[in-house]
């Protein structure tokens, strides 16, 4: 066990079973992330970087193996822990937003306030704050559907970090838009890693936003390595 | 935002599909409240004095008995207090005018009603003294306007006078009020000796005997006994509660509590259908969103909570004013019913007893397809997107 690592995961390994067959995602994967850190997981299509990122977020348990973040070993919590340890610790942001499309943009970023015991006007300074950080604010009264991909996705990072979670996981979260729109939602990522000390863990396809990570890691063929020099 | 406004705005993305099932459980519920209001009133006739017995023909009440029934059941000693009454009937004026009247021996009559009609000791006696008297119910009076003094004639075709006449002149010894709202006073008393010797044809037969038990003797003992006697008699008897009598008399016009049950049983077992397949068509449409939840942290109960309050509310919300509207169309017809069902009202237990199945047919029609959504792989819901 890396004491100095936030994020540990240790001989994990994925497979799925489908008419009998057991098919293998990644078998004994390990995978330290400090506290603060900024890391890509790329690789080919169906290699397992979504499963991994999803394991580490509790939201699809392992075959074998283990996975530590912070002080929980999250495959020891219930699935009311786990709800709990999501709420507090980690903050999700999709490919395609996942944003409700009944709620205004304002309602969307204040969910996951709706888990802690913060007063109205308390829950009202955070969305300001946050949408000012993601530079949304101005939206705030508009549905998702009234709203472009770019800040579609700036409002899924609002409510990624309103209840203030130490560690993001962002899957493919460039996918949907254009350069210019991938540009500023990397940049905001950026300085949630360097100005709130953020850790990052973000899958994606696309090497212009890996190269706004501290490292890469690319899983093809079920094995993890990797890739040296992405500061430089 | 809380959680009641989260239900709130979830009803509101849908508000069509929404406001068809809250037009279709207000409806129901309307006529829960009336049905119900109707049952518990047709269930509260008569039901102030339990000890009082009704002793008819054993074929039938439609048959009569020998007055001499009558005075024989005075040497039961297990009765205590006896009266005699038969139907009389007849319209005023026209004949959609019908009347509840009864011919009755006023004096054992009023002694045995003592507890459930009230009048001024003037009325009393007045209606005492004069065999061409009759006392009218406040209901029946109100009804027809008439007023202590009044001559009034009511025509009946169906008991032949010995004269050939078929119009009875009365005058209005004055009106009675019933001692609770349940106590019928749609009725009115004509005396029976009057009626008895006027008619032409089944002299000397009355409807029915009303009896009290003897001090200390238990009324269903009582009316063993009085069947017991009567067991080889010609006409023989049979005795029971007033309330089943009454309730009998009532479903002269169709066994209405099995239809109240019938209706009210079907209302809501499609009530519980409808509800359960638009909240699992909802549910399965919003599986997204219910993986964004569970993703950003909500707990499976939390979820269950809002979907199933979200159903909850919307049975609640369309019930009650469903509910309501029944309040107001019963309250604006009670007189039309006060014969068969007086003192109708969606009363609060009507209304506890309503909000009560509301609630439970919320849970009911939303637990299981919310349950199973909240079990449904997360990762999955989100890809639907």
């Amino acid at each position: 066990m890396n004491d100095a690592a936030f994020i540990e995961v240790s001989n994990a390994s994925k497979s799925y079973s489908k008419g009998g067959i057991v098919i293998p995602v990644f078998e004994g994967l390990n995978l330290d992330v400090s506290k603060g850190d900024f890391i890509t997981l790329m690789g080919p299509s169906g290699s397992g970087k979504s499963t991994l990122l999803h394991a580490i977020g509790g939201l699809e348990p392992l075959t074998e193996g283990t996975v530590r973040v912070g002080e929980e070993q999250i495959e020891k919590l219930s699935q009311s822990q786990l709800s709990r340890w999501r709420a507090r610790t980690v903050g999700m942001i999709f490919q395609s937003f996942n944003l409700m499309p009944s709620l205004t943009a304002f309602a969307n970023i204040e969910l996951p306030l709706m888990l802690t015991s913060l007063s109205r006007s308390e829950r009202r300074r955070r969305v300001e704050t946050v949408t000012q950080l993601v530079r949304i604010d101005h939206r705030l009264k508009h549905r998702p559907r009234e709203l472009s991909g770019g800040e579609q996705q700036r409002v899924a990072i609002a409510r990624a970090i309103v209840a203030d979670p130490p560690l993001l996981l962002c899957d493919e979260p460039t996918g949907e838009l254009d350069r210019s729109a991938s540009g500023e939602v990397m940049n905001i990522l950026r300085t949630l890693c360097d100005e709130l000390a953020k850790t990052i863990i973000m899958v994606t396809h696309d090497p212009t936003a890996a190269a706004y990570s501290d490292s890469v890691y690319h899983l093809e063929k079920g094995q993890l390595s990797a890739q040296e020099d992405q500061a430089a | 935002m809380t959680s009641l406004g989260f239900i709130a705005n979830s009803i509101g993305s849908a508000w069509i599909r929404n406001a068809v099932l809250m037009v279709s459980i207000l409806i129901a519920y309307m006529l829960f409240g009336m049905l119900a209001a109707f049952h518990w009133a047709y269930g509260s006739i008569g039901v102030d004095n339990a000890d009082r017995m009704i002793t008819a023909n054993k074929i039938g009440f439609s048959q009569t008995l020998p007055i001499s029934h009558f005075r024989r059941m005075q040497q039961i000693e297990e009765v205590g207090a006896a009266s005699v009454a038969a139907w009389f009937g007849g319209y005023y004026r026209e004949a959609r005018n019908s009347l509840h009247a009864i011919a009755v021996d006023p004096d054992s009559y009023l002694n045995v009603y003592g507890d459930d009609i009230r009048m001024e000791d003037a009325v009393r006696q007045r209606f005492l003294s004069d065999r061409t008297a009759i006392l009218v119910g406040r209901s029946m009076a109100d009804r027809f306007g008439w007023r202590s003094g009044d001559q009034i004639s009511i025509i009946n075709e169906r008991i032949a006078r010995s004269d050939g006449k078929n119009s009875w002149s009365f005058r209005i010894a004055g009106v009675f009020e019933g001692a609770t709202e349940q106590i019928d006073t749609s009725f009115l008393y004509i005396h029976y000796d009057r009626f008895n010797g006027a008619r032409a044809a089944q002299r000397d037969t009355i409807g029915w005997i009303v009896s009290l038990p003897a001090e200390g003797v238990d009324p269903i003992d009582m009316g063993r006994a009085i069947d017991r006697f009567f067991s080889t008699a010609a006409e023989r008897t049979t005795t029971d509660t007033e309330r089943s009598f009454s309730q009998a008399f009532v479903a002269q016009f169709g066994d209405l509590a099995l239809v109240t049950i019938l209706v009210l049983g079907s209302a809501l077992v499609s009530l519980v259908m409808i509800v359960a397949s638009t909240t699992a068509l909802a549910i399965r449409r919003r599986m997204t969103d219910i993986g964004i939840l569970k993703g950003l942290g909500f707990s499976h109960k939390h979820i269950l909570g809002l979907l199933v309050g979200e159903s909850v509310l919307i049975v609640v919300v369309a019930g009650v004013i469903g509910l309501a509207l029944a309040t107001l169309m019963i309250s604006g017809s009670a007189d039309s019913f006060a014969s068969i069902a007086p003192g109708i009202a969606v009363t609060p237990l009507i209304f506890l007893c309503g909000l009560f199945s509301m609630v439970a047919l919320g849970i009911v029609a939303s637990a299981w397809p919310a349950w199973r959504s909240v079990r449904t792989d997360t990762v999955a819901m989100l890809r639907r997107n």
